[in-house]
């Protein structure tokens, strides 16, 4: 009987996004998650005496060019060789090209798959072999499953391959292939990489994405880690997922229907923190609040984001390991504007303005030219195609629409009112 | 919509406080309250029942949160009315007018679900927004757009909002700056990104230091080897030149010992031992001489001492007597105080009985002694006679007592009046006070009964629609309620339906204008060409290509065609004529294709909508037809109660009231016929009462009513019941004294009884005192006193004898004891007196301790002497072995020979050292080189050469392997250090985080300047919209107001275009010049912003539903004349638009006064 992990998309050194600076954040907590999440992954199988460590694609990130992190990632390979543990590695699309690991000198326990061709590495003591082939340059297109040798009868078969299967959501398509395709290898095990969010594809043979070890932004959320199979008398006989990130991402919607005061409200904030806070397996949180509901005090809200923002900000530093990635203002009002600003008031005509403007990136540049002034000036890491400057999806220039009524709307009235 | 009725019910100081809004019109109404009398509070309850409360209101003084409560009637313009009202609840706030939860969304139709800052903006205002939007009219200098746009939303600071938003987007932005907030991030990003590329480490870098140090490594190593090499030539050379010297001592010292030739070998501490052996030799002889004239001495002094041996035996006892001596001398002082003393006691005994029984000698004394033994029988015997003495004069005090009251007792029965029996008159009595206070009763209902009945007509008289008496309302056939409720259902449904089609019919005919104008508006920009002029045009072309393809190709004639084809021109002309009109018709129907579709889709449009009108139309004539008929079955359906009916919904109001009326009518009928069986009832009871009284002497009171008759038979019942209560009382008195009387005779006989007892005792107990006469308790007691004391003398006197007797017996034995002693140790002092003897005793037994301690001490010397004496003699013995010992160890024949040999013998010893040692330094300097080698060396070297060879090879090894191999180790040292940075730490990656933190924030900001910037351009769109659609209307109806409100100081307003080109508003006077804002009063564009306020009100009338406008106190600052032409406008929009003036000031009701009674202003004045 023996143990080995299954890990992959390590992306190790990539930084953490979306979360912006501010007094309270918990920076220290989560500095270097990657690393300390990776350090987790190497006391596992030290702990858990491990034969040896998969690892299917994507260690490091493309563009990503500091040495030290290939020496860091040297000095782990050195404590699981002590250990008695050997690795082996694919490269997938963001390393392929990687200069990281072409000038390391390795310890003997690590092997990485040559990118001519697919080759087969055999463990005569445990009875197995592992066969892969990694990338050469970052797109591969073709499927590479073809060049896969045959299985070898005998030995537990463990197949090694970056590969985003018949395409999955949020990834681009590399080394396509099908599980049918998969399945007639005769393997026993398929250790895939690529997909960031975790998933057992087949268990007949097993056909596993482990996800990825450390989630880096919002999109990422929900637990990450290994896996770790189990093998006994040449069978697979357990496959297990073990939680090692160090900070967790979620996303959590609140609804404000009920609160008719900014106390409540803040009730209602603390609350729905401190619970989400308790689900995250004792790790620092990375929340996204989403503030919803046909809410009594909506045009307060809407008035005081930065200040209510803040506000939030200063309760997650009460409840601590808690960083408020965003706060999104989608609460709505009870009653529609249009309704009670009549037909023919200033209010509605201003109304009916905000409805009939047209937002696409070009008609705003013409609109508001002191964009495009902005835009030279930023850093060109702003306009990323994840994340674009001018986001001109139905969703955002709804929410934008929104967002400028319900601003003209506060300031005009908190000005109009004489009480 | 208007209000037509406020109720304050539970409000700041007002409960049940209501205003009656009742002008015909929706009209102006003025509501005054002197300070403090509610005029704000009735402002603010106005806002809470239309908008609901906030939170928190300063009106819960009187009332408490919970107990807040407003109520009123609304009325839209479709004719529907809705009462409700409001408490301060979070949920559930709005009540209808009985108190049922009413949903929010009836209020809909009425309020549209207005907030309060949005209603307070919209369709109020006071004079504070007054004189901010005269001041933002000077602050936007007149502009026309923002000017109309903040009259018409109430909003009086629309130039603040744009430059606060201006002032935040510069606060995110600039294109040049530092400070704002997006470009400080940008700049932290920048620099974040610079450390982040010097942190990192390439593998170029990483490479080469990892060679350079292995290069370094490789030379050192091998000048190191070269430098060792030297060093060990240099070692050679030191060796040689320091071993020379050494070599040739090491020779002399050779020769000298072969010299010395054969020695007898002696121990190492051979010459030590003879010296001690000699040493303690003569010590020995010293110490035995001195010991032995010592000796002679101490004997000497010995015999000197002569000893009392059997005094030391005794010397205990002569102890014992001394201490003992004391003792005697105090007996012998005592004894004669003790007998003295012995005598006195005795003669007062003597005198005791005397006192007792002065017939009885002392020495008879004894015969009394028994009597001591009675005292405590005595004791108790005098305790038993008082007891005795008090109770036989307490049994004769209460026997005497006893008589008496029972004499008294006897008296007052006799003279006591029995009384009569009143058990008829209790049963007459009873029903009487159980019915309790009838006659209240019957007055009250009689009373109450009148009441509601004239509130019953007066309220049948105020519902109207039918008269009679209540008897005849209760027999009245009305409609059923359901039937009622059905007709308000259907005409509601109709109202509906008309208002549907009315709409219908407008939006119809506003979209034909709008279609119409667009179609005219296509049409004047040139006729849209048509799919079908192509076709046409296409075919002329065709027909002509084919006639010129015939006459080029075919040679045909085609004259004949080709005219009819184009008569004017020739054929090939007309050709290219048509194929240019067809290209140019393609072109424009792909240019104009928009266009063109437009105008079709305009035209299908327009039919589309006639069609709707057409159906509009009859359905009105529909509706109108049904309208008729449920008249018709409406007004039959009341035909059976002669009621000519209002509107279905008034009937059934009408109906709920009347059916409570006549719910009420039974209700005074059943309280009729109670009050009637209540007056039998009293009748029959004060008759039953009447007939008793006089029978126990009472007269029954005149008149009908039953209480004082009550009352009277009440008073005969309870004078009776006491009587009997008193005879009662009296014989249980007499019972008792007979009982207390017998009680004390039997007491005083037991008490004589225990008396005569008493005296048998007494005597007997005194039986033994041998008194002649009778003697009482209390002389009984001294007598037992007395004799008790004559006792006690006498055994203190018997205690003194014994004392004395032990004092002789004493000093007889010692006497004995001291005097055996001295015929035995002293027998010279027998004669002395006994404590003389005592005393020179123990001077004698002190002096012959003395000798005796000093005899000892030198025997004890003595013996220590002797013992000395003998181990001196033995060590002296043993020393002389010794030296016999030595003398055979060397050789030697007597002592006297013994030095010279010794002397030989350490030469020799020293000479071979000094070998050995040369031999040492020389192993030491060859370190390792055998001897025999380094003498080789030795010999072959030419010594004066040694430094030169020395000081080249050291100034080699100094001045140029050492520097080289120095700066070799500080280049492994500076590698090995770059290397250890490079230790796969984490800063690159860190200051990436950071840079992430960087874009995060970034990312925000720049969103929030894209709103704030966009709300900014959005905000004066919408502005110069407004304008655009409003300015000419507006101005039109503001002109007027502004003339009436300046009292004709300006004839208008009008538009302008000021310096920078920009629409702004002037004042025009009646001479036509004009006036910019800049240049008004104050007070002057107060009024223009008024003006502007109430027009674009007016002409908002025309498309929405009028609401309430409601002014706080904005004519505070108006003269009575402009106040008046205020009044007067707002009275003309009261005609259209409901208006509610709230004001604290009596001058503008006095004004207001002088409008009143045309129906269309009415004031309601406040007062707590």
């Amino acid at each position: 009987m023996y143990k080995f992990v299954h890990t992959a998309d390590i992306h190790l050194d990539s930084p953490l996004r979306g979360l912006e600076a501010h007094d309270d954040a918990p920076v220290a907590e989560i500095r270097g998650a990657t690393r300390r999440a990776f350090d987790a992954l190497i006391d596992l199988a030290i702990d858990e005496a491990v034969a040896f460590l998969l690892i299917a694609g994507d260690l490091y990130d493309g563009d990503w060019k500091d040495y030290n992190t290939g020496l860091y990632f040297a000095g782990r390979m050195g404590r699981l060789a002590k250990a008695g543990i050997k690795v082996f590695i694919v490269s997938g699309n963001h390393d392929a090209a990687s200069q990281l690991t072409k000038a390391m000198p390795w310890p003997e326990n690590v092997t990485i798959f040559s990118a001519r061709k697919a080759e087969s590495k055999k463990l005569e003591e445990l009875g197995t072999i592992i066969h892969g082939q990694s990338y050469s340059f970052r797109a591969v297109t073709d499927n590479l499953l073809a060049g896969y040798p045959r299985k070898e009868p005998g030995y537990v078969n463990i197949g090694l391959l970056h590969t985003s299967l018949t395409g999955r959501a949020g990834h681009e398509a590399y080394a396509p292939c099908t599980v049918a395709e998969l399945q007639a290898t005769g393997y026993d095990y398929w250790a895939l990489g690529h997909v960031h969010r975790r998933e057992i594809v087949g268990v007949e043979p097993w056909i596993v994405f482990p996800g990825n070890l450390q989630g880096r932004h919002i999109r990422e959320e929900g637990a990450k880690g290994v896996t770790v199979v189990t093998v006994e008398e040449g069978r697979i006989t357990e496959v297990q997922e073990r939680p090692l990130d160090v900070l967790r991402w979620a996303q959590y919607r609140v609804d404000l229907s009920e609160c008719d005061s900014i106390e409540s409200v803040y009730g209602a904030v603390r609350q729905a923190l401190i619970r989400q806070r308790e689900q995250a397996d004792g790790r620092t949180l990375a929340l996204r609040l989403v503030l919803t509901g046909n809410c009594p005090v909506h045009a307060h809200l809407l008035a005081r984001t930065a200040e209510l923002t803040e506000e939030f900000r200063g309760i997650a530093a009460g409840i601590g390991e808690l960083w408020l990635e965003q706060v999104r203002f989608q609460t709505s009002r009870k009653v529609r504007l249009e309704e009670i600003l009549g037909e023919d008031t200033p209010l509605a005509g201003l109304l009916q303005t905000v409805h009939q403007l047209e937002l696409d990136a070009d008609t705003l540049l013409t609109l508001v030219p002191e964009l495009a002034v902005l835009k030279a000036k930023l850093p060109a890491e702003v306009d990323s195609d994840e994340e674009p400057f001018f986001d001109s999806s139905p969703a955002k220039i709804a929410e934008l629409h929104a967002e400028v009524r319900e601003l003209l709307i506060a300031k005009l009235l908190q000005h109009g009112g004489s009480q | 919509m208007r209000l037509l009725r406020l109720e304050m019910r539970a409000f700041g100081p007002f409960s049940d406080r209501n205003l009656e809004f009742t002008t015909e019109v929706p009209g102006l109404h003025l509501i005054f309250g002197a300070n403090e009398a509610g005029k704000s509070s009735s402002l603010r309850a106005l806002k809470a029942l239309l908008c609901g409360f906030p939170q928190q209101t300063p009106d819960n003084f009187l009332h408490n949160y919970d107990q807040l409560l407003v109520a009123g009637c609304l009325r839209n313009s479709a004719g529907q009315e809705l009462c409700f009202q409001r408490r301060k609840k979070r949920v559930g706030d709005i009540l209808d007018a009985v108190g049922n939860p009413l949903d929010a969304a009836a209020l809909a139709p009425f309020l549209h679900g207005l907030e309060a800052p949005i209603f307070t903006s919209l369709y109020g205002i006071d004079h504070d927004t007054l004189v901010r939007g005269g001041e933002e009219i000077l602050a936007q200098k007149g502009e026309v757009g923002q000017a109309l746009f903040a009259a018409g939303a109430g909003i009086s600071t629309v130039s603040e909002v744009i430059a606060q938003l201006e002032k935040e987007a510069s606060e995110l932005f600039k294109a040049t700056g530092q400070l704002p907030a997006i470009n400080m991030a940008t700049k932290r990003f920048r620099e974040l990104q610079k450390d982040m590329k010097a942190a990192g480490l390439s593998v170029k870098d990483w490479k080469e230091h990892r060679k350079a140090l292995e290069d370094a490594l490789a030379a050192r190593t091998k000048l190191e080897l070269l430098r060792d090499e030297k060093s060990t030539e240099m070692h050679r050379l030191e060796r040689l030149r320091q071993a020379v010297p050494e070599l040739a001592v090491l020779q002399s010292s050779r020769e000298h010992l072969q010299s010395l030739g054969e020695v007898v070998p002696l121990d190492p501490d051979f010459t030590e031992r003879y010296q001690e052996v000699s040493r303690e030799i003569r010590e020995a002889a010293e110490r035995l001489q001195a010991a032995r004239e010592r000796l002679a001495k101490l004997v000497e002094r010995r015999q000197t001492i002569s000893l009392n041996k059997k005094l030391l035996h005794e010397a205990e006892r002569v102890d014992d007597f001394h201490q003992r001596l004391g003792e005697y001398r105090k007996g012998q002082k005592d004894r004669p105080e003790r007998n003295g003393m012995r005598i006195s006691l005795r003669t007062e005994a003597g005198r005791l009985l005397q006192q007792v029984r002065p017939d009885l000698p002392l020495e008879k004394v004894e015969s009394l002694r028994p009597m001591l033994a009675k005292k405590r029988t005595i004791q108790t015997l005098t305790a038993q006679h008082v007891a005795i003495k008090q109770q036989l004069a307490a049994a004769e005090k209460q026997g005497r007592a006893a008589e008496e009251e029972y004499r008294r007792v006897e008296a007052s029965l006799a003279a006591m009046v029995a009384p009569v029996e009143t058990g008829s008159l209790l049963q007459a009595l009873k029903p009487a006070q159980k019915v309790g206070d009838l006659d209240g009763q019957l007055a009250k209902s009689r009373g109450d009964l009148e009441l509601q009945k004239r509130e019953c007509l007066t309220e049948l008289k105020r519902l109207g629609l039918w008269t009679g008496e209540l008897a005849a309302l209760m027999a009245l056939a009305l409609p059923l309620s359901e039937t009622v409720h059905k007709f308000v259902e259907d005409f509601e449904e109709m109202s509906d339906a008309r208002r549907e089609i009315e709409k219908t019919r407008k939006n119809c005919e506003q979209e034909m204008n709008h279609v119409r104008a667009e179609i005219r508006k296509v049409e004047y920009t040139g006729v849209v060409p048509g799919e079908e002029d192509l076709i046409r045009t296409r075919a002329k072309r065709e027909q002509g290509w084919r006639l010129l393809r015939r006459q080029w190709l075919d040679r045909e004639d085609i004259e004949e065609e080709s005219r009819e084809y184009a008569p004017k021109q020739p054929l090939a002309e007309a050709y290219a004529g048509y194929v240019g009109q067809a290209d140019s018709i393609a072109d424009r129907l792909r240019r104009e294709a928009d266009r063109v579709a437009g105008a079709a889709a305009l035209r299908a449009r327009m039919e589309t909508l006639e069609g709707t009108l057409v159906e509009n139309h009859r359905e009105q004539e529909v509706l109108q037809l049904r309208v008729e008929e449920q008249t018709a079955a409406w007004n039959a359906a009341w035909q059976a109660s002669g009621i000519v009916p209002l509107s279905p919904k008034e009937m059934s109001g009408w109906l709920a009231e009347i059916d409570k009326l006549r719910f009420k009518g039974a209700d005074l009928c059943k309280k009729e016929e109670q009050l009637e069986r209540d007056l039998q009832l009293r009748a029959g009871l004060l008759e039953a009462l009447a007939k008793e009284l006089p029978a126990r002497g009472e007269a029954a009171p005149e008149g009908r009513a039953l209480g004082p008759v009550v009352i009277a038979a009440e008073t005969v019942v309870e004078k009776m019941a006491d009587r009997k209560k008193e005879l009662e009382k009296f014989r249980d008195r007499r019972e008792k004294a007979a009982k207390d009387r017998q009680q004390a005779a039997e007491d005083l006989k037991t008490a004589r009884q225990a008396l005569a007892g008493w005296q048998e005792q007494w005597r007997k107990a005194l039986l033994g005192l041998g008194q002649k006469d009778e003697v009482t308790p209390l002389e009984a007691g001294d007598l037992l006193e007395t004799l008790q004391s004559c006792f006690e003398n006498l055994n203190k006197a018997d205690e003194m004898q014994k004392r004395i007797d032990g004092i002789d017996r004493d000093a007889a034995a010692l006497d004995r004891e001291v005097r055996a002693l001295l015929v035995m140790v002293a027998p010279e002092m027998s004669a002395l007196p006994l404590d003389q003897a005592i005393l020179q005793l123990r001077i004698v037994l002190g002096q012959a301790q003395k000798d005796g301690a000093l005899y000892d001490e030198l025997t004890k010397d003595l013996n220590t002497l002797q013992e000395e004496i003998l181990a001196t003699e033995s060590t002296f013995r043993f020393a002389g072995e010794q030296m016999a010992e030595l003398l055979h160890l060397a050789k030697c024949a007597t002592p006297d020979e013994l030095p010279a040999r010794i002397d030989r013998f350490a030469e020799n010893q020293r000479l071979r050292q000094k070998i050995v040692d040369h031999e040492e330094n020389l192993a030491r300097i060859g370190a390792g080189t055998p001897l025999a080698e380094l003498a080789a060396q030795a010999a072959v070297l030419n010594i004066d050469e040694v430094p030169v060879l020395l000081e080249a090879l050291l100034r080699d090894t100094k001045e140029r392997l050492n520097p080289e191999i120095n700066r070799l180790s500080q280049m492994v040292g500076e590698e090995n250090t770059r290397l250890a940075t490079m230790d796969g730490g984490a800063r690159a990656a860190e200051l990436s985080e950071a840079m992430e933190r960087e874009l995060a924030l970034i990312r925000r900001l720049a969103g929030r300047y894209t709103l704030v910037k966009l709300a900014a351009r959005v905000l004066q769109q919408a502005i110069d919209h407004y304008r655009e659609e409003h300015q000419d209307p507006v101005l039109k109806i503001a002109a007027g107001y502004f003339q009436r409100l300046t009292l004709g100081s300006f004839a208008g307003v009008r538009t302008d275009v000021d310096d920078a080109g920009q629409p702004v508003l002037v004042g025009v006077r009646e001479n036509g010049s004009r006036l910019t804002v800049e240049k008004m009063s104050s007070g002057t564009r107060d009024q223009l912003f008024l003006a502007l306020r109430l027009a674009t009100l007016m002409w908002r009338l025309q498309t929405d539903e009028p609401m309430p406008f409601i002014i706080d106190d904005i004519l505070i600052n108006f003269d009575d004349v402009r106040s008046r032409a205020t009044l007067q406008i707002l009275a003309e929009l009261g005609e259209k638009n409901q208006v509610l003036l709230f004001t604290h000031h009596r001058r503008i009701v006095e004004e207001a006064r002088q409008l009143e009674g045309q129906g269309r202003v009415q004031i309601h004045e406040l007062s707590v």
